[in-house]
């Protein structure tokens, strides 16, 4: 029939429009019954040429849509006629029982066995239709802008089999779909092949409206309001019925499950949707609940150090919005209960202490302190622990532990004086038989609290006093350690916090290098020589944390006083334009006593000595009383007291007394211990002293501190307003606090204060126009 | 190392691989009852230069003879042309000379309902290009012969 047959050179006339029809009708019940067959699984006997090559014609012949419509019938019908015999049988009992009457699903599984079966078919029949309609998807769909033929069945697939309606297809579909995951989800076995021959054929059609897919449109809302209420009703039920670890556990197993799922028979596009709404309903929704979980929360958890399940609670809760704000709130409020706690022990145990700290217990005081410190170090190694184990080092948790923290230590106005102490009992001589990197790994932790310290200046003032202690009385257990705590502290504070520190450090290098002078000065000199050694540490008044611009009262013995002299001579002949004061109180003497036994060598304080050296000039058994000593020696009151009490009431009782007792009283009598006896020939007295400050000393010590830090304030404002000249008051404000912060919090009033001090002397003027301007008067 | 093109050695050797037969798997009957050839080709070069072999040559549609060759009728093509097509399809070689009108017309029908779309681009533009007098003084024939195909011939005239 093609024209080509005709021969050539000579051209037919168009067909009349009459056998033109005739034609077409003629094709196209060839081609109606060829579909047929397709449908019937026959393809075998048909030719895919003559097909092609007749619907082509018909394309040819402008019948492309009479041929289009007329394939979209025969679909159509077969359609309508599988849906009868095939998709309805196999519908399931009833929708809502069937999960009774069917445990497992059987009818639902059946369906959709079914359904796989039927839209493999259809598929199949599809693209065979498709090729030898190709001629048609080209010319004529493309100019009719009609649906490409293959589409075009999947369309017909969805309103007549899935969407169909006159069966209720869809809603078995769905109900069994939902179905098969519920019976999933309560740990029965399904097919998940059928499932996902479903969702995927759902996945393959696509919804005319909106152009998504059938699977959004129809599925995946009621999937998702489905599972927020399955999920809704779970977490109530496992709230109630599981503890907190066993609940995680349960929630991680369930999201894990939709993950799962998800990847093996949904589309992707749901997997955040699912996981949003076990997120929302299993964690958001009980977050509080499982936090506080009376035992078996988070403080529970963190009480018994349960990083797994800590861990696991971190992971979990961080996918949802409050949930690590919750966490960290409730972590560091837990701290800070913990701090008040150890804050409060320490409290009690001073003020019950109160009295033995202040008459001379010297041994409660530190131990308070150190407790105290040690204390606080394990609870920050306990959470250090739970930050690195179980919070993945996170960031914003280290922060709010770091607040809780500083928040409880500076509750404790006494932790600049603790932290200091325990840094002065570590790096004391010959104690606890500690290594040396043992002392720097507890240096190295005991820095991260002086981090939290706000008052860094207080703690400054403290260290200073126990350093010049441990110096002078020779306790340091090394130089390299002292200098290493030294550095630590520079790394935190920068220079201007160490300087005074390291300059007691050369004080006492020179002074050594001094002795060894002094010792060839005498050597060569014609002078008579002293009686006794001398060795003198030449302290720089501005370094050292004492008094040091007087010479306390005391009579030292003449002997004593030629060879100070002596040594005074030869240091102001080296320096000229120093003055020298002699600090009785801090001195030491190594004096030989003969008692009835045996002879002892006794290591006392030059006090002790002064004492000790008047009962030379008794006879045995003559007595000295309080007032006597105290006349004749001149020594401070207080500090004659705490001596006495050395030598007559501690270990060593070189003196009696009498009365006897504790306590030194006036009108008490004292009486050379002929009758002592010691072990050791070599003895030392320990000077009773208290080392955590009494009420007295650390009032003074505040007073000292905050006059610094008047001092400190006012060279602030000075440095600030010299350099910018003129500056509004709440901005020099801001400034002074940021100056000054890494050593104290300076209070704004104390700032005005200092401003106003500052324009009384003159540095400083108020602006004419504007009250709240500065200017700086050079 | 730049790329290069080397086309002309690979499409001389499909030619010969045409020419000479081997490894065929299919068989093509081609032409009516006056003017009929056997061609042999091979299905897998075929199905990947057409589609309409693709769909042709698909597990669905293909029959095959006792010795396991796939046997293909195309009645409504002559030889000839059919012989261009191949050659084209094996080669990418299109040669026009000696040519009748008549013939580029049948060649250029073929190629369109064979959806040769490249083929039919080319026929198209060589008329054009070559037969312009021709076509304008036998329009009304010209016309008759491409009525209702895929064909821009027209617009393009």
């Amino acid at each position: 029939m093609s024209s080509r047959k005709q021969p050539k050179g000579k051209i037919r006339p168009p067909k009349k429009p009459n056998s033109a029809d005739a034609q077409f009708n003629d094709n196209w019940d060839r081609l109606a019954q060829a579909i047929r067959e397709i449908h019937k699984k026959n393809a075998s006997i048909l030719s895919f040429e003559e097909l092609y090559r007749n619907a082509y014609n018909m394309v040819l012949h402008k019948n492309g849509d009479k041929l289009y419509n007329g394939v979209r019938e025969v679909i159509t019908q077969h359609l309508e006629e599988v849906a009868v015999s095939q998709v309805v049988p196999a519908f399931p009992l009833s929708g809502a029982s069937s999960s009774q009457t069917n445990p497992n699903g059987a009818g639902g599984a059946n369906f959709l066995k079914v359904l796989k079966t039927v839209w493999e078919d259809h598929t199949t029949c599809m693209l065979m239709i498709r090729d030898i309609l190709m001629y048609m998807d080209r010319v004529y769909a493309k100019t009719a802008n009609v649906p490409l033929v293959y589409d075009l069945g999947l369309d017909l697939f969805r309103d007549t089999i899935v969407r169909s309606q006159n069966y209720p297809i869809q809603n078995h579909l769905l109900e069994v779909l939902l179905q098969q995951i519920k019976l999933e989800r309560e740990n029965e076995i399904i097919d998940r092949t059928n499932v996902k021959a479903s969702i995927d054929m759902l996945l393959e059609l696509t919804d005319a409206s909106t152009k998504d897919t059938v699977y959004a449109t129809d599925f995946e809302n009621k999937f998702l309001e489905t599972s927020s209420e399955y999920y809704r009703v779970e977490g109530q039920m496992l709230v109630g019925e599981y503890d907190a670890p066993e609940y995680m556990k349960k929630v991680d197993k369930r999201l894990n499950e939709e993950e799962q799922r998800v990847r093996h028979y949904l589309s992707q596009t749901t997997e955040p949707k699912i996981r949003n709404i076990v997120e929302e309903e299993l964690i958001s929704k009980h977050l509080k609940t499982v936090i506080e979980m009376e035992n078996s929360g988070l403080i529970p958890m963190l009480r018994n150090e349960k990083m797994d399940d800590l861990g696991r609670m971190y992971k979990l809760f961080g996918r949802v919005v409050k949930g690590h704000d919750e966490m960290k709130s409730a972590i560091s409020d837990y701290i800070r209960e913990l701090g008040k706690a150890i804050n409060e022990t320490v409290t009690s145990n001073t003020t019950a202490e109160g009295g033995n700290a202040a008459s001379g217990d010297k041994q409660t005081g530190a131990t308070v302190a150190v407790r105290w410190v040690q204390e606080v170090l394990d609870l920050k190694d306990k959470f250090d622990k739970v930050q690195n184990l179980a919070l993945s080092n996170d960031k914003a948790f280290q922060t709010s532990f770091n607040e809780a923290f500083e928040y409880f230590i500076n509750k404790n106005s006494k932790s600049p004086e603790f932290i200091s102490l325990f840094i002065d009992d570590n790096l004391k001589k010959g104690l606890k038989g500690k290594t040396e990197e043992e002392v720097d790994s507890v240096l190295d932790k005991t820095i991260t609290l002086f981090r939290f310290i706000g008052e860094k200046d207080v703690f400054e003032r403290y260290y200073k006093q126990h350093l010049a202690k441990r110096l002078l009385l020779g306790r340091s257990v090394s130089d390299d350690a002292e200098r290493g705590m030294i550095g630590k502290l520079k790394v935190e504070c920068g220079y201007q916090f160490t300087t005074k520190l390291e300059g007691m450090f050369n004080d006492m290098r020179i002074s050594s290098d001094t002795m060894t002078d002094f010792k060839e000065y005498l050597d060569k000199s014609v002078l008579e020589k002293p009686k006794l050694d001398l060795s003198v540490t030449v302290l720089t008044s501005t370094f050292w944390p004492m008094n040091l611009s007087a010479s306390p009262r005391c009579n030292l013995p003449p002997e004593l006083t030629k060879a100070c002299g002596t040594f005074q001579n030869f240091y102001l002949g080296r320096h000229s334009g120093r003055r020298l004061t002699w600090q009785s109180n801090m001195g030491t003497a190594d004096i030989r006593g003969s008692f009835k036994a045996r002879k002892h060598e006794l290591n006392v304080s030059t006090y002790q000595m002064v004492i000790l050296l008047m009962f030379n000039d008794k006879q045995d058994g003559e007595s000295l009383s309080y007032e006597q000593i105290k006349g004749e020696s001149d020594i401070p009151e207080a500090d004659l007291k705490r001596n006495l009490q050395s030598l007559a009431c501690a270990k060593y009782k070189i003196l009696v007394k009498e009365p006897k007792g504790k306590e030194i009283n006036p009108g008490d009598q004292f009486n050379f211990n002929n009758d002592f006896t010691a072990p050791l020939q070599r003895i030392k007295i320990q000077t009773v002293a208290s080392k955590v400050e009494s009420e007295g000393e650390r009032k003074e010590t505040r007073e000292k501190v905050e006059e610094a830090r008047k001092h400190q304030t006012e060279a602030a404002i000075v440095r600030i307003m010299k350099d910018r000249k003129t500056m509004e008051h709440n901005l020099l404000i801001a400034e002074v606090v940021k100056q000054l912060q890494s050593r104290f919090m300076p209070n704004p009033a104390l700032i005005k204060k200092r401003i106003e001090a500052l324009i009384e002397r003159e540095y400083l003027e108020r602006a004419t126009g504007d009250r709240r301007v500065y200017n700086y008067l050079a | 190392m730049t790329s290069m093109k080397l086309f002309d050695r690979l499409s001389e050797d499909l030619g010969q691989l045409l020419e000479k037969e081997e490894n065929y798997d299919m068989v093509i009957h081609v032409g009516g009852e006056e003017n009929k050839k056997e061609f042999k080709a091979h299905s897998l070069i075929l199905s990947t230069r057409s589609s309409y072999f693709k769909s042709a040559l698909n597990n669905h549609w293909t029959i095959k003879q006792h010795d396991g060759k796939i046997i293909f009728k195309k009645p409504n093509i002559s030889p000839k042309v059919f012989q261009f097509i191949l050659k084209y399809l094996y080669t990418g070689v299109i040669n026009f000379h000696e040519q009748e009108l008549r013939e580029i017309f049948d060649l250029l029908i073929a190629a369109d309902e064979l959806i040769l779309d490249e083929l039919k681009d080319q026929i198209q533009e060589y008329l054009i290009e070559h037969e312009y007098t021709q076509i304008q003084q036998n329009i009304v024939q010209v016309l008759h012969i491409v009525f209702g195909h895929d064909v821009t011939i027209f617009k393009k005239l």
